[in-house]
């Protein structure tokens, strides 16, 4: 998942640069391939972070297709929902306590039922944002696409608790400053 | 007010002509019933793969007939040929009749950039020369990541062919930063698989170390005694399937400050952890299992001192449990080796092995008995080189406080 790497690099550079330079963050994202001298920019962040979740990528492609979901874009409860799950969820998965939530993600039985009733209140109030990210999660879960067999994998990684942390942040400071 | 969105690649232009093929689909995409019929079909195409986990048992090999006395009683002291300047963290494996294999880490010091993993035979009489088995080019080739630091191998021969090497490596900053990864030789460590990553943290996968054998597993999978570091130390149990992944994992209770789990089998349910203690206490701590290693009970602490040191935990053919471990509560300079008749409740006075002084250290120990009966101990020597030592069951006599 190396191109996964790829994916992130690029979506930081086209962050940072001016619109009329965007086709260079794909060139840097490329770049981000070769081997400086044995090791590449995406092995070393790879080694750094490991693989995003399928829910992280899902959201950069969809960012960098120019259809960044407005849930994530402007709306603020979206990143505080995901952003509370991580908080609570990485220390207790990190050693805070005897209780590990983590191993629920082997045999994820209980988390897939978990998911499923906010999953069929996303429906019901027609946010299908959700609906969709989770079904391709499950899908690509399912077939063995990520590295790792932990389905919280799959669902979520913590840069996407960090991105979701400052997105909670500065969209609901803009919402409280020019309410709509 | 309209927010900035995420920056694009794609000009508007572009966009409208995506959108334009994909015009035909627009009102199937837009439907209120699609996504959830698409959930529903992902939750159907998830169920194979959600069937429960059977009742792990323990696999307990036959009982041993008495040893025919082919080895003198005493000890042998044998030296592992060290090609680097520091040594440390030997596992042992049987590869057959009279032959085992060892592997350890070495390099300039522990933690440099030069460590590989080596790998050495014995035939009954002298070690092969070592060879480098795992190195950080050839972790970063297969793994697809970098890799800045490795350590602790732990070798395991499943009895039919297969050699299994586990090591931890690093991609950045210290040992609590540490990732599993598995290797296999299907020529008694001649020739490696490509190294795999086991997944078994949420936060880039950082802390899963390992010191200790698995124990294997009635459904041809393993258990694998390994534990964490970071914020907390901690033992943890992996359970693995019969392919090497990941099927379930577990925290041993109240055993925080605690690590390194060495485990030892009694039948095919209960099963003795014992544990180096990083704690003021300086005492082993102990865990038992009644059912296969599905709950463990909470640690307590047992009589063994420990200066948070490496232990090695063998069940001998005669049923009875030997301990390597550094019997004190400061400093590694001795090393000894203590018998239990009664499943770990009591123990034999430790019988020196080596006896330093100052900061010599002789520590991490592992333990094997062979297929021939011979019980073999391999552990580090001054941090220099790896010291063997083989016996046969008979020379424990000496042992004394067994009952």
């Amino acid at each position: 998942m190396l191109l996964a790497q790829v994916l992130l690099v690029t979506a930081v550079f086209a962050w940072l640069l001016p619109k009329r330079f965007h086709a260079l963050a794909a060139v840097a994202g490329l770049l981000s391939l070769i081997p400086v001298p044995e090791v590449s920019l995406a092995m070393a962040l790879r080694g750094l972070w490991g693989d995003p979740s399928i829910t992280t990528l899902q959201l950069l492609a969809l960012g960098l297709m120019g259809r960044s979901p407005i849930a994530f874009a402007s709306g603020w409860r979206a990143p505080l929902l995901l952003a509370l799950i991580g908080t609570i969820f990485y220390p207790l998965a990190l050693g805070l306590g005897d209780f590990d939530p983590y191993r629920l993600g082997y045999q994820p039985w209980l988390l897939i039922a978990a998911m499923a009733l906010p999953a069929l209140v996303f429906w019901w109030r027609g946010q299908h944002l959700w609906l969709w990210l989770l079904t391709i999660d499950l899908l690509a879960w399912a077939a063995g696409l990520p590295e790792s067999p932990n389905l919280w994998d799959t669902l979520l990684d913590p840069l996407l608790v960090l991105a979701c942390l400052f997105l909670a942040a500065r969209n609901g400071w803009r919402t409280y400053k020019h309410p709509s | 007010m309209k927010m900035p969105s995420l920056p694009t690649l794609l000009t508007p232009r572009q966009i409208e002509e995506i959108r334009r093929h994909l015009l035909p689909l627009l009102p199937l995409a837009e439907s209120r019933w699609v996504p959830l019929v698409a959930f529903v079909l992902a939750l159907l195409f998830c169920l194979p793969w959600l069937r429960p986990l059977t009742p792990s048992r323990f696999v307990i090999a036959a009982p041993m007939e008495a040893l025919p006395l082919h080895k003198p009683v005493q000890l042998e002291r044998h030296a592992i040929p060290n090609p680097a300047a520091s040594a440390h963290s030997v596992s042992l494996a049987n590869l057959g009749p009279a032959r085992i294999g060892a592997a350890w880490f070495a390099g300039t010091k522990e933690g440099a950039a030069d460590v590989s993993i080596f790998f050495s035979t014995y035939n009954g009489h002298d070690w092969s020369v070592p060879q480098a088995i795992m190195t950080r080019p050839k972790i970063e080739g297969d793994t697809q990541r970098l890799v800045r630091k490795l350590g602790n191998p732990v070798l395991w021969s499943d009895g039919e062919g297969t050699l299994h090497l586990w090591f931890v490596s690093v991609s950045y900053g210290g040992w609590a930063g540490s990732a599993l990864n598995h290797a296999t030789s299907k020529d008694g460590g001649l020739t490696w698989s490509k190294v795999r990553r086991l997944v078994t943290s949420p936060f880039w996968n950082i802390s899963t170390l390992i010191r200790n054998p698995p124990l294997p597993l009635t459904d041809g999978g393993l258990a694998l005694p390994v534990y964490h570091e970071f914020i907390a130390k901690r033992p943890e149990w992996l359970r693995l399937d019969s392919h090497g992944q990941v099927d379930d994992k577990d925290r041993i209770p109240a055993a925080s400050r605690s690590l390194q789990p060495a485990v030892v089998a009694a039948n095919s349910q209960q099963a003795l952890m014992l544990l180096r203690d990083a704690s003021p206490t300086h005492r082993i701590r102990l865990s038992r299992s009644e059912d296969g290693g599905q709950h463990w009970s909470a640690a307590s602490t047992s009589e063994l001192p420990n200066p948070d040191a490496g232990i090695a935990l063998l069940r001998l053919a005669d049923g009875r449990l030997l301990l390597a471990y550094n019997p004190q509560e400061a400093n590694r300079t001795q090393l000894a080796l203590s018998l239990s008749r009664d499943e770990g409740q009591s123990w034999s006075a430790p019988y020196l092995i080596e006896n330093g002084s100052g900061q010599e250290e002789f520590s991490y120990p592992s333990l094997i008995q062979d297929e021939q009966g011979t019980i073999h101990l391999a552990y580090t020597w001054k941090r220099e080189r790896i010291a063997h030592l083989s016996f046969h069951p008979d020379w424990l006599k000496q042992l004394r406080g067994i009952h």
